[in-house]
């Protein structure tokens, strides 16, 4: 074979597995479209904005932490860090909540006492579920069966048994605090339980959930454990 | 025989390896393109099994069908006449013409060498 001929055959067929490479990627990888329509977007923005008015306002405060240090550092430093442990204990959960919320209480269904059903511990899904549903309706501290839900709480079957933070759940009926911000929160909260399909869920499982009067002063008990912190490092100074 | 498989392998790795892609609406003109390609390059080989390959008509054929295909593709577009369609059906005809061609030189040459051989073999015999 002329070795012309096979050099150019050669380059040819580079040239040519190139383009079928870029066709192959090209083909592989679509460009995604954009399918959503103008109410969709809008939701969108309206969602980011919402998110950006919350930075802003935790910039505010931030701002504010600072200044106030600030102003303390140079007359008691003291003062300032023991406030700003309270504050973050009491976002962690370690502190007992006293405010504003509603309570739950989660019964047998009539149903199952008339036809003597066993009674069967709440299914940790459904405890979940509720907790999700909870929180999306702006509650900020929950305890169920004064067990007080913290970032690491964990609510899952033990050998058979539901358990929230590691401690089994009593039977039903029991009860499930919930705080939120504010009064115009608690009812809200509550009208909102009352229209969701939450009950059904648990009606399903037959067990009752009962949504009590919103009040102004619910007490819900504190973390009682040590909070485990076992992959978080410090960083180093300056950082 | 082996180097033009490398050439394949080397253009396909590394368009795979890198990465590279074209925009979507590109990818009509270089689907032609590659169809070109593949048509001039079976041209070659059979023109080389005719013993009537031309260097120069190899490459500037090469070159000349990509551009011309893409070329007839664009206008096509603008012209609202789907033209790429053109390009496509002459070069898929020509693409299996040249293969036929390609199958039936190859087919003879196979049939010769195993006359040549036999005979070789009744001499060897005789």
């Amino acid at each position: 074979m002329n070795t012309s001929y096979s050099m150019r055959i050669t380059i040819v067929l580079f040239i040519i597995g190139i383009m079928m490479a870029v066709l192959y990627n090209t083909v592989q990888q679509p460009v995604e479209r954009d399918t959503r329509d103008v109410w969709e977007i809008r939701e969108e923005l309206s969602q980011e904005k919402k998110r950006h008015s919350e930075l802003l306002k935790e910039i505010r405060t931030l701002n504010e932490v600072m200044k106030r240090y600030e102003s303390i550092a140079e007359s008691s430093p003291e003062v300032a860090i023991k406030e700003t442990i309270a504050r973050l204990e009491e976002s962690v959960g370690l502190t007992p909540y006293q405010g504003p919320g509603i309570q739950l209480i989660l019964k047998p269904s009539p149903e199952a006492i008339a036809l003597g059903t066993t009674l069967h511990p709440v299914p940790p899904a459904l405890l979940m579920q509720l907790v999700n549903t909870l929180y999306e309706f702006k509650a900020t501290t929950i305890a169920i069966d004064n067990q007080r839900l913290i970032q690491t709480s964990a609510i899952r079957d033990i050998n058979g048994k539901t358990t929230v933070n590691g401690k089994p759940l009593a039977m039903p009926p029991l009860s499930v605090q919930v705080g939120t911000l504010n009064i115009e929160d608690a009812k809200k909260l509550k009208a909102q339980l009352e229209a969701s399909s939450i009950i059904d869920s648990f009606y399903l499982d037959d067990v009752l959930l009962e949504i009590g009067e919103p009040q102004e002063d619910v007490v819900i008990v504190k973390y009682a454990d040590a909070v485990k912190i076992n992959y978080l490092q410090q960083l180093d100074k300056g950082d | 025989m082996w180097l033009p498989l490398l050439g394949l392998l080397l253009g396909l790795g590394l368009g795979l390896l890198s990465d590279m892609q074209i925009p979507v609406i590109y990818q009509n003109y270089l689907s032609i393109a590659v169809l070109a390609a593949l048509d001039t390059l079976l041209g070659g080989i059979r023109a080389q099994l005719q013993e009537v390959y031309d260097d120069k008509v190899f490459v500037s054929g090469f070159f000349f069908n990509v551009l011309l295909a893409a070329g007839l593709a664009f206008l096509g577009v603008h012209l609202g006449v789907d033209l790429y369609l053109a390009a496509i059906f002459a070069f898929g005809v020509r693409l299996f013409q040249n293969i036929a061609v390609i199958r039936r030189i190859l087919l003879v040459r196979y049939d010769e060498r195993k006359k040549v051989r036999k005979t070789t073999n009744n001499h060897k015999i005789i």
